[in-house]
Protein backbone atom coordinates (compact mmCIF):
# COMPACT_ATOMS: atom_id res chain seq x y z
CA UNK A 1 0.00 0.00 0.00
CA UNK A 2 1.15 3.36 -1.20
CA UNK A 3 0.68 6.10 2.02
CA UNK A 4 1.00 9.77 1.44
CA UNK A 5 3.18 11.40 3.43
CA UNK A 6 3.38 15.38 4.26
CA UNK A 7 6.44 17.27 3.83
CA UNK A 8 6.87 17.81 7.66
CA UNK A 9 5.83 13.90 8.05
CA UNK A 10 8.42 12.75 5.59
CA UNK A 11 11.27 14.98 7.11
CA UNK A 12 10.67 13.71 10.54
CA UNK A 13 10.22 10.60 9.52
CA UNK A 14 13.61 10.41 7.18
CA UNK A 15 15.42 12.46 9.96
CA UNK A 16 14.24 9.01 11.98
CA UNK A 17 15.61 6.98 9.31
CA UNK A 18 12.35 5.02 8.64
CA UNK A 19 12.26 2.78 6.04
CA UNK A 20 8.74 3.72 4.99
CA UNK A 21 9.73 6.98 4.25
CA UNK A 22 12.84 5.88 2.27
CA UNK A 23 10.72 3.30 0.48
CA UNK A 24 7.99 6.49 -0.07
CA UNK A 25 11.17 8.54 -1.29
CA UNK A 26 12.46 6.05 -3.94
CA UNK A 27 8.77 5.39 -5.08
CA UNK A 28 8.40 9.36 -5.48
CA UNK A 29 11.42 10.67 -6.00
CA UNK A 30 13.77 8.17 -7.93
CA UNK A 31 12.55 8.49 -11.30
CA UNK A 32 13.06 12.33 -10.80
CA UNK A 33 16.88 11.80 -10.10
CA UNK A 34 16.86 8.82 -12.84
CA UNK A 35 15.80 11.97 -15.17
CA UNK A 36 18.43 14.04 -13.80
CA UNK A 37 21.22 11.24 -14.57
CA UNK A 38 20.13 9.97 -17.37
CA UNK A 39 19.63 12.91 -19.46
CA UNK A 40 23.20 13.39 -18.90
CA UNK A 41 25.09 10.85 -19.97
CA UNK A 42 24.32 8.65 -16.53
CA UNK A 43 22.98 4.93 -16.28
CA UNK A 44 20.67 3.38 -13.75
CA UNK A 45 23.57 2.63 -11.16
CA UNK A 46 24.87 6.19 -11.56
CA UNK A 47 21.27 7.23 -10.44
CA UNK A 48 21.19 5.08 -7.79
CA UNK A 49 24.55 6.23 -6.57
CA UNK A 50 23.29 10.10 -6.72
CA UNK A 51 20.27 9.05 -4.84
CA UNK A 52 21.75 7.35 -2.38
CA UNK A 53 24.41 10.34 -1.68
CA UNK A 54 21.77 13.29 -1.97
CA UNK A 55 19.97 11.32 0.67
CA UNK A 56 22.51 11.01 2.82
CA UNK A 57 24.04 14.72 1.83
CA UNK A 58 20.34 15.65 2.94
CA UNK A 59 20.17 13.41 6.21
CA UNK A 60 23.33 14.79 7.59
CA UNK A 61 21.83 19.22 6.68
CA UNK A 62 18.75 18.06 8.75
CA UNK A 63 19.97 17.12 11.65
CA UNK A 64 22.07 20.07 11.94
CA UNK A 65 19.77 22.26 14.17
CA UNK A 66 20.93 25.49 12.26
CA UNK A 67 19.12 24.00 9.29
CA UNK A 68 15.91 25.38 8.02
CA UNK A 69 14.09 23.61 4.60
CA UNK A 70 12.61 26.76 3.26
CA UNK A 71 11.44 24.50 0.44
CA UNK A 72 9.60 20.71 -0.03
CA UNK A 73 12.06 18.03 0.23
CA UNK A 74 11.52 16.67 -3.14
CA UNK A 75 12.51 20.15 -4.69
CA UNK A 76 16.10 20.05 -2.41
CA UNK A 77 16.87 16.76 -2.95
CA UNK A 78 16.30 17.64 -7.00
CA UNK A 79 18.82 20.66 -6.65
CA UNK A 80 21.45 18.76 -4.24
CA UNK A 81 21.13 15.37 -6.74
CA UNK A 82 21.71 17.69 -9.74
CA UNK A 83 24.69 19.16 -8.48
CA UNK A 84 25.63 16.26 -6.96
CA UNK A 85 25.60 14.98 -10.59
CA UNK A 86 27.33 18.33 -12.12
CA UNK A 87 30.15 18.09 -10.05
CA UNK A 88 30.80 13.91 -10.84
CA UNK A 89 30.79 14.63 -14.51
CA UNK A 90 33.08 17.51 -14.06
CA UNK A 91 35.66 15.49 -12.23
CA UNK A 92 34.97 12.73 -15.11
CA UNK A 93 35.25 15.24 -18.13
CA UNK A 94 38.38 16.88 -16.30
CA UNK A 95 40.55 13.24 -15.85
CA UNK A 96 39.11 12.53 -19.35
CA UNK A 97 39.90 15.37 -21.45
CA UNK A 98 42.74 17.52 -19.31
CA UNK A 99 44.33 15.23 -17.40
CA UNK A 100 46.95 17.78 -17.47
CA UNK A 101 45.03 20.27 -15.64
CA UNK A 102 45.77 20.54 -11.55
CA UNK A 103 42.64 18.42 -10.33
CA UNK A 104 42.56 20.66 -7.04
CA UNK A 105 41.28 23.67 -8.95
CA UNK A 106 39.92 26.58 -6.83
CA UNK A 107 36.54 25.64 -7.51
CA UNK A 108 36.24 21.82 -6.97
CA UNK A 109 36.17 22.16 -2.87
CA UNK A 110 35.68 25.86 -1.92
CA UNK A 111 32.18 25.68 -0.15
CA UNK A 112 30.88 23.14 2.95
CA UNK A 113 28.53 21.60 0.37
CA UNK A 114 30.90 20.85 -1.71
CA UNK A 115 33.11 19.14 1.05
CA UNK A 116 29.87 16.99 2.16
CA UNK A 117 29.05 16.16 -1.42
CA UNK A 118 32.72 14.85 -1.58
CA UNK A 119 32.42 13.15 1.83
CA UNK A 120 29.09 11.30 0.56
CA UNK A 121 30.72 9.52 -2.56
CA UNK A 122 33.74 8.33 -0.23
CA UNK A 123 31.13 7.44 2.64
CA UNK A 124 29.74 5.27 -0.24
CA UNK A 125 32.87 3.92 -1.74
CA UNK A 126 34.18 3.31 1.66
CA UNK A 127 31.01 1.28 2.28
CA UNK A 128 31.41 -0.48 -0.90
CA UNK A 129 34.09 -1.68 -0.40
CA UNK A 130 33.50 -2.76 3.55
CA UNK A 131 31.25 -4.41 1.85
CA UNK A 132 33.38 -6.54 -0.24
CA UNK A 133 35.95 -7.84 3.32
CA UNK A 134 36.12 -11.21 4.57
CA UNK A 135 33.21 -12.08 6.54
CA UNK A 136 35.01 -12.33 10.15
CA UNK A 137 36.27 -8.71 9.24
CA UNK A 138 32.89 -7.16 8.41
CA UNK A 139 32.23 -8.71 11.84
CA UNK A 140 34.56 -7.38 14.01
CA UNK A 141 34.51 -3.98 12.50
CA UNK A 142 30.77 -3.88 12.74
CA UNK A 143 31.18 -4.98 16.85
CA UNK A 144 33.61 -1.87 16.32
CA UNK A 145 31.81 -0.07 14.99
CA UNK A 146 28.67 -0.36 17.51
CA UNK A 147 31.61 0.50 20.16
CA UNK A 148 31.35 -2.84 21.74
CA UNK A 149 34.64 -3.23 24.50
CA UNK A 150 37.20 -5.38 22.80
CA UNK A 151 36.86 -7.85 25.80
CA UNK A 152 33.43 -8.62 24.76
CA UNK A 153 34.41 -9.19 20.87
CA UNK A 154 36.86 -11.40 21.87
CA UNK A 155 34.96 -13.54 23.18
CA UNK A 156 32.15 -13.20 20.45
CA UNK A 157 34.05 -14.15 18.13
CA UNK A 158 36.09 -16.68 20.11
CA UNK A 159 39.29 -15.11 20.19
CA UNK A 160 42.22 -15.25 22.51
CA UNK A 161 42.27 -11.88 23.93
CA UNK A 162 41.79 -8.26 24.01
CA UNK A 163 44.48 -7.69 22.55
CA UNK A 164 44.42 -10.15 19.54
CA UNK A 165 40.99 -8.39 18.87
CA UNK A 166 42.88 -5.49 18.57
CA UNK A 167 45.72 -6.98 16.23
CA UNK A 168 42.79 -8.23 14.24
CA UNK A 169 41.18 -4.93 13.35
CA UNK A 170 44.47 -3.13 12.32
CA UNK A 171 44.63 -6.08 9.77
CA UNK A 172 40.99 -5.70 8.58
CA UNK A 173 41.23 -1.78 8.58
CA UNK A 174 44.49 -2.10 6.54
CA UNK A 175 42.95 -4.83 4.28
CA UNK A 176 40.17 -2.31 3.29
CA UNK A 177 42.49 0.69 2.81
CA UNK A 178 44.30 -0.84 0.31
CA UNK A 179 40.51 -2.13 -1.05
CA UNK A 180 39.88 1.50 -1.35
CA UNK A 181 43.28 2.47 -2.28
CA UNK A 182 43.48 0.13 -5.18
CA UNK A 183 40.07 1.05 -6.71
CA UNK A 184 40.32 3.75 -9.78
CA UNK A 185 37.30 5.28 -9.06
CA UNK A 186 38.28 6.49 -5.24
CA UNK A 187 41.64 7.90 -7.05
CA UNK A 188 39.31 9.97 -8.83
CA UNK A 189 38.43 12.36 -6.06
CA UNK A 190 41.30 11.40 -3.76
CA UNK A 191 43.25 14.37 -4.29
CA UNK A 192 45.32 14.17 -1.13
CA UNK A 193 48.20 14.52 -2.77
CA UNK B 1 60.12 0.84 5.62
CA UNK B 2 57.34 1.65 3.83
CA UNK B 3 56.39 -1.59 2.95
CA UNK B 4 56.91 -2.17 6.77
CA UNK B 5 54.51 0.76 8.32
CA UNK B 6 51.88 -0.43 5.95
CA UNK B 7 51.73 -3.99 6.60
CA UNK B 8 52.36 -3.60 9.65
CA UNK B 9 49.18 -1.98 12.53
CA UNK B 10 51.24 1.58 13.02
CA UNK B 11 48.80 3.45 11.10
CA UNK B 12 45.97 1.96 12.97
CA UNK B 13 47.92 2.71 16.10
CA UNK B 14 48.48 6.07 15.40
CA UNK B 15 45.04 6.59 14.80
CA UNK B 16 43.89 5.37 18.00
CA UNK B 17 47.02 7.37 19.80
CA UNK B 18 48.49 4.11 20.79
CA UNK B 19 51.94 4.87 19.76
CA UNK B 20 54.60 5.48 22.17
CA UNK B 21 56.19 9.19 21.61
CA UNK B 22 59.63 7.33 19.42
CA UNK B 23 57.16 5.53 17.30
CA UNK B 24 54.57 8.44 16.66
CA UNK B 25 57.99 10.93 15.63
CA UNK B 26 59.48 7.81 13.46
CA UNK B 27 56.25 7.40 11.57
CA UNK B 28 55.24 11.18 10.96
CA UNK B 29 58.80 11.53 9.89
CA UNK B 30 57.86 8.99 6.94
CA UNK B 31 55.12 10.14 6.37
CA UNK B 32 56.82 13.43 5.83
CA UNK B 33 59.29 11.53 2.83
CA UNK B 34 56.44 9.76 1.47
CA UNK B 35 53.14 10.43 -0.01
CA UNK B 36 51.78 7.13 -0.14
CA UNK B 37 51.70 6.82 3.82
CA UNK B 38 50.35 9.99 3.85
CA UNK B 39 47.56 9.18 1.87
CA UNK B 40 46.75 6.23 4.12
CA UNK B 41 46.77 8.14 7.45
CA UNK B 42 44.44 10.23 6.06
CA UNK B 43 41.95 7.69 4.73
CA UNK B 44 42.56 5.76 7.97
CA UNK B 45 41.34 8.82 9.58
CA UNK B 46 38.37 8.85 7.24
CA UNK B 47 37.71 5.34 8.12
CA UNK B 48 37.93 6.23 12.12
CA UNK B 49 35.60 9.11 11.46
CA UNK B 50 33.05 6.73 9.24
CA UNK B 51 32.75 3.88 12.01
CA UNK B 52 32.31 6.99 14.48
CA UNK B 53 29.06 6.97 13.19
CA UNK B 54 26.80 4.37 13.29
CA UNK B 55 23.56 6.08 12.61
CA UNK B 56 24.74 7.63 9.47
CA UNK B 57 26.18 3.54 8.54
CA UNK B 58 22.21 2.31 8.78
CA UNK B 59 20.86 5.19 6.89
CA UNK B 60 22.84 3.93 4.47
CA UNK B 61 22.41 0.55 4.66
CA UNK B 62 18.49 1.21 4.86
CA UNK B 63 18.44 3.20 1.56
CA UNK B 64 20.68 0.20 -0.23
CA UNK B 65 18.51 -1.92 0.94
CA UNK B 66 15.45 -0.31 -0.06
CA UNK B 67 16.83 0.59 -3.49
CA UNK B 68 17.70 -3.22 -4.03
CA UNK B 69 14.43 -4.22 -2.70
CA UNK B 70 12.54 -2.04 -4.61
CA UNK B 71 14.80 -2.34 -7.77
CA UNK B 72 13.52 -6.03 -7.80
CA UNK B 73 9.87 -5.27 -7.77
CA UNK B 74 8.07 -5.17 -11.01
CA UNK B 75 6.89 -2.26 -11.57
CA UNK B 76 4.25 -1.55 -13.99
CA UNK B 77 4.02 1.13 -16.39
CA UNK B 78 0.83 3.42 -15.93
CA UNK B 79 -0.38 2.81 -18.95
CA UNK B 80 -0.10 -1.10 -18.35
CA UNK B 81 -1.77 -0.85 -15.30
CA UNK B 82 -4.80 0.86 -17.20
CA UNK B 83 -4.59 -1.39 -19.74
CA UNK B 84 -4.84 -4.96 -17.49
CA UNK B 85 -7.64 -3.10 -15.19
CA UNK B 86 -9.55 -3.05 -18.75
CA UNK B 87 -8.72 -6.39 -19.87
CA UNK B 88 -9.89 -7.64 -16.56
CA UNK B 89 -13.15 -5.75 -16.29
CA UNK B 90 -14.15 -6.95 -19.82
CA UNK B 91 -13.50 -10.46 -18.84
CA UNK B 92 -15.41 -9.86 -15.82
CA UNK B 93 -18.64 -8.54 -18.10
CA UNK B 94 -17.80 -11.36 -19.96
CA UNK B 95 -18.23 -14.03 -17.34
CA UNK B 96 -20.89 -12.30 -15.83
CA UNK B 97 -23.07 -12.44 -19.15
CA UNK B 98 -22.16 -16.36 -20.01
CA UNK B 99 -23.52 -16.76 -16.46
CA UNK B 100 -26.37 -14.77 -17.11
CA UNK B 101 -27.20 -15.93 -20.52
CA UNK B 102 -26.64 -19.71 -19.49
CA UNK B 103 -28.96 -19.47 -16.87
CA UNK B 104 -31.56 -18.50 -18.61
CA UNK B 105 -31.22 -20.65 -21.60
CA UNK B 106 -30.59 -23.64 -18.59
CA UNK B 107 -33.62 -22.79 -17.34
CA UNK B 108 -35.76 -22.31 -20.62
CA UNK B 109 -34.35 -24.90 -21.88
CA UNK B 110 -35.23 -27.13 -19.15
CA UNK B 111 -38.77 -25.95 -19.17
CA UNK B 112 -39.56 -25.51 -22.53
CA UNK B 113 -38.22 -29.39 -22.92
CA UNK B 114 -41.26 -30.35 -20.97
CA UNK B 115 -43.85 -28.04 -21.27
CA UNK B 116 -44.38 -26.08 -23.94
CA UNK B 117 -46.91 -23.80 -22.43
CA UNK B 118 -44.63 -22.83 -19.58
CA UNK B 119 -43.09 -19.84 -19.64
CA UNK B 120 -39.39 -19.39 -18.68
CA UNK B 121 -39.33 -16.46 -16.12
CA UNK B 122 -35.75 -16.61 -14.44
CA UNK B 123 -34.01 -13.29 -15.12
CA UNK B 124 -30.47 -14.91 -14.81
CA UNK B 125 -28.73 -14.35 -11.37
CA UNK B 126 -31.50 -12.04 -10.32
CA UNK B 127 -33.72 -14.47 -10.40
CA UNK B 128 -31.79 -16.11 -7.51
CA UNK B 129 -32.10 -13.66 -5.01
CA UNK B 130 -34.78 -14.30 -1.92
CA UNK B 131 -37.08 -11.35 -3.02
CA UNK B 132 -37.73 -12.60 -6.06
CA UNK B 133 -38.56 -16.23 -4.75
CA UNK B 134 -42.33 -14.91 -3.37
CA UNK B 135 -44.61 -16.77 -5.99
CA UNK B 136 -44.58 -19.51 -3.56
CA UNK B 137 -44.75 -17.83 -0.23
CA UNK B 138 -47.92 -19.27 0.96
CA UNK B 139 -46.35 -22.81 0.73
CA UNK B 140 -45.50 -22.98 4.62
CA UNK B 141 -42.72 -24.31 5.93
CA UNK B 142 -44.98 -27.31 7.69
CA UNK B 143 -46.60 -27.68 5.04
CA UNK B 144 -43.82 -28.20 3.06
CA UNK B 145 -42.98 -30.74 5.51
CA UNK B 146 -46.17 -32.29 5.59
CA UNK B 147 -45.81 -33.08 2.06
CA UNK B 148 -42.50 -34.27 1.92
CA UNK B 149 -43.39 -36.73 4.99
CA UNK B 150 -46.34 -38.01 3.34
CA UNK B 151 -44.83 -38.45 0.15
CA UNK B 152 -42.40 -41.01 1.50
CA UNK B 153 -45.79 -43.11 2.69
CA UNK B 154 -48.06 -42.43 -0.14
CA UNK B 155 -47.43 -42.69 -3.93
CA UNK B 156 -47.28 -38.95 -4.71
CA UNK B 157 -48.84 -40.10 -8.20
CA UNK B 158 -51.45 -41.68 -7.63
CA UNK B 159 -54.36 -39.42 -9.59
CA UNK B 160 -57.31 -38.53 -7.52
CA UNK B 161 -60.88 -39.83 -9.08
CA UNK B 162 -62.75 -36.83 -8.15
CA UNK B 163 -60.70 -34.53 -9.30
CA UNK B 164 -59.27 -36.10 -12.38
CA UNK B 165 -62.63 -36.32 -14.36
CA UNK B 166 -62.77 -32.02 -14.17
CA UNK B 167 -59.28 -31.70 -15.72
CA UNK B 168 -59.52 -29.85 -18.77
CA UNK B 169 -63.08 -29.89 -19.05
CA UNK B 170 -65.06 -27.17 -17.01
CA UNK B 171 -65.07 -23.76 -17.20
CA UNK B 172 -68.17 -22.20 -16.17
CA UNK B 173 -67.28 -18.70 -15.84
CA UNK B 174 -67.46 -17.66 -19.47
CA UNK B 175 -65.81 -14.16 -18.55
CA UNK B 176 -62.56 -15.54 -17.62
CA UNK B 177 -60.56 -16.80 -20.10
CA UNK B 178 -57.41 -19.27 -19.39
CA UNK B 179 -54.37 -18.96 -21.33
CA UNK B 180 -52.04 -20.98 -19.38
CA UNK B 181 -51.13 -23.22 -17.99
CA UNK B 182 -52.68 -26.22 -20.16
CA UNK B 183 -55.08 -28.83 -18.40
CA UNK B 184 -52.47 -31.15 -17.69
CA UNK B 185 -48.73 -29.76 -16.61
CA UNK B 186 -45.23 -32.04 -16.48
CA UNK B 187 -42.34 -29.60 -15.25
CA UNK B 188 -39.62 -30.19 -12.97
CA UNK B 189 -39.21 -29.30 -8.98
CA UNK B 190 -37.47 -26.25 -9.82
CA UNK B 191 -40.02 -24.42 -12.44
CA UNK B 192 -41.91 -21.13 -12.96
CA UNK B 193 -45.46 -21.91 -13.41
CA UNK B 194 -46.79 -19.25 -14.77
CA UNK B 195 -50.93 -18.75 -14.69
CA UNK B 196 -52.42 -16.54 -17.61
CA UNK B 197 -56.20 -15.78 -18.13
CA UNK B 198 -57.98 -12.57 -19.29
CA UNK B 199 -61.18 -11.05 -18.51
CA UNK B 200 -63.87 -10.48 -21.10
CA UNK B 201 -65.91 -8.58 -19.74
CA UNK B 202 -64.36 -6.89 -16.41
CA UNK B 203 -61.87 -7.43 -14.11
CA UNK B 204 -62.99 -9.83 -11.53
CA UNK B 205 -61.06 -11.30 -8.20
CA UNK B 206 -59.97 -14.40 -9.17
CA UNK B 207 -58.78 -17.78 -6.61
CA UNK B 208 -56.07 -20.42 -7.26
CA UNK B 209 -55.97 -22.94 -5.02
CA UNK B 210 -54.24 -26.28 -5.51
CA UNK B 211 -54.56 -29.17 -3.52
CA UNK B 212 -52.09 -32.59 -4.07
CA UNK B 213 -53.19 -35.74 -4.73
CA UNK B 214 -54.42 -36.46 -1.28
CA UNK B 215 -56.96 -33.27 -1.27
CA UNK B 216 -54.38 -31.63 0.95
CA UNK B 217 -54.43 -28.20 0.25
CA UNK B 218 -50.95 -26.75 -1.01
CA UNK B 219 -51.24 -23.10 -1.96
CA UNK B 220 -54.80 -21.23 -1.53
CA UNK B 221 -53.67 -17.54 -3.31
CA UNK B 222 -56.92 -15.08 -3.07
CA UNK B 223 -57.89 -12.29 -5.04
CA UNK B 224 -55.93 -12.18 -7.49
CA UNK B 225 -56.04 -9.12 -9.10
CA UNK B 226 -53.45 -9.11 -11.86
CA UNK B 227 -53.87 -11.04 -15.30
CA UNK B 228 -50.79 -13.83 -14.17
CA UNK B 229 -49.52 -15.40 -11.36
CA UNK B 230 -45.88 -17.26 -11.45
CA UNK B 231 -45.73 -20.16 -9.39
CA UNK B 232 -42.37 -21.23 -8.13
CA UNK B 233 -42.21 -24.99 -7.67
CA UNK B 234 -38.73 -24.65 -6.46
CA UNK B 235 -39.09 -26.27 -2.96
CA UNK B 236 -42.14 -28.59 -4.11
CA UNK B 237 -42.12 -32.32 -2.97
CA UNK B 238 -42.25 -34.19 -6.21
CA UNK B 239 -45.62 -35.49 -7.15
CA UNK B 240 -49.45 -35.09 -8.17
CA UNK B 241 -50.80 -31.79 -7.30
CA UNK B 242 -53.95 -30.36 -8.80
CA UNK B 243 -54.98 -26.53 -9.60
CA UNK B 244 -58.28 -25.20 -9.23
CA UNK B 245 -59.25 -21.30 -10.82
CA UNK B 246 -62.39 -19.70 -9.00
CA UNK B 247 -64.27 -16.81 -9.26
CA UNK B 248 -66.45 -16.17 -6.27
CA UNK B 249 -68.60 -19.70 -6.10
CA UNK B 250 -68.01 -20.50 -9.71
CA UNK B 251 -65.21 -22.71 -10.80
CA UNK B 252 -63.43 -21.32 -14.27
CA UNK B 253 -61.42 -24.22 -14.86
CA UNK B 254 -58.76 -27.47 -12.93
CA UNK B 255 -55.79 -29.26 -14.27
CA UNK B 256 -53.33 -31.18 -12.83
CA UNK B 257 -49.65 -30.47 -12.35
CA UNK B 258 -47.33 -33.44 -12.67
CA UNK B 259 -43.76 -32.59 -10.86
CA UNK B 260 -41.17 -34.66 -11.32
Amino acid sequence: MILLYTNEWLVKGFIEGRESCIKYMYREYFPMVRSIVSTRKGNLEDAEDIFHDGLMIIHKRLKNKGFILNSSLKTYLFSVCKNLWRRRLERKFRLLYAADTYLGDADSCDTPEDLEEENAEKFRLYKKHFAELPEFCRELLTHYIRRTPLEDIARIMNYKDAEYVKARKYYCKNLLRKKILNDPECKQFMNYE
Amino acid sequence: MNDFLTQSHWIGKFTDNELSSEQETQLLYQASQNPLLRNELRLDKDLTEMFADPELIELSETIRKTIKDEKSKVHMPFYLKIAASVIILISLAGFTGFIINYTNQRYGNDLLSHQRFLKPQLKGLWGLLPGNMNPNMSSTPVKRRAIVQNSITDNPYTPRPEYEFLVGTVTRDISVMVISPMPRVKCRSDSLLQFSWRWLTGPVPLCLEITDNHGRIVLNYLQMTDVSYILNTKQWARGLYYYKITSGDELVTMGSISIY
